[in-house]
């Protein structure tokens, strides 16, 4: 086989060779310490979906919840949220759903304060003015994990997402990445 | 007592502020804090009646909840 067009070795490529862009350009950024965090004009024209990444996350308290909301500008939508999922607990699948909810709500269970969880989301179309919807998929301490289907009907342009916590957050990062059109 | 501290920003566009919570963004976030809890509350409400009406279905079947576990693959 040939080295590849672009390409300076047939072995171990090292870097991203020119003329070839990566997938996912990093449009957001944001450190958890607060009650609630806007991560602001991290949606554009530039890019239709998204994925986010949270990592190394603690609550305050040990167990609570995760509100998120779309923004535009800091103005949360507060309407027209709603899911349908399914969660797995001690060897049992339970569906679940909910609509006309005020925020998406994700539930968390955090068995030692020391301990920290990630979380991963896919956010459709969140800058078109048309509906949004996110993919969340999430593991939680205690043999807990969810997957969920989350969607916002409002047909609205948000450029922004909105992350609280009741207690507040101990730690956490949030990365927001675009995926390139081509 | 303080309101609770909100970041706003974006660490790519090095404008994050972070700050108390308006008395305006209190007052929605305290409405946040109680819509979710009520929705918790519902959700698990509608969970419990699930088991409750599972846990009856199993007990008219006259089987286990591991052998209906092995009976719907889950």
């Amino acid at each position: 086989m040939g080295v590849p067009s672009g390409y300076t070795s047939a072995q171990v490529v090292q870097a991203v060779p020119t003329g070839i862009n990566s997938a996912l350009v990093l449009t957001g950024s944001a450190t958890l310490s607060s009650t609630s965090t806007n991560i602001t004009s991290c949606f554009s024209a530039t890019y239709d979906n998204y994925f986010i990444f949270m990592s190394n996350v603690k609550l305050s308290a040990s167990a609570g919840y995760i509100t998120v909301e779309l923004l535009v500008d800091t103005t949360p939508a507060t309407t027209n949220y709603g899911y349908e999922g399914i969660y797995y607990k001690s060897g049992v699948n339970t569906g679940e759903n909910a609509s006309g909810e005020s925020a998406w709500t994700e539930t968390i269970y955090q068995n030692s304060a020391s301990t920290s969880m990630g979380f991963t989301y896919t956010i459709m179309q969140p800058f078109l003015a048309v509906g949004t919807n996110m993919n969340s998929s999430n593991y939680i301490q205690g043999n807990f994990g969810r997957t969920r289907n989350l969607w916002n009907t409002n047909e609205t342009s948000y450029d922004g997402i909105k992350f609280s916590q009741a207690n507040g957050f101990a730690s956490g990062t949030v990365r927001v990445y675009g995926l390139v059109l081509s | 007592m303080a309101n609770p501290l909100i970041t706003v920003g974006n660490e790519l566009h090095n404008n994050v502020v972070t700050r108390e919570m308006t008395d305006a963004e209190f007052v929605q976030h305290k409405k946040l804090i109680a819509d979710a809890e009520k929705s918790l509350k519902a959700q698990a409400k509608a969970k419990a009646e699930r088991q409750v009406a599972r846990t009856a279905l199993l007990t008219k079947l006259g089987i286990t909840e591991q052998e209906a576990q092995l009976l719907l693959g889950s």
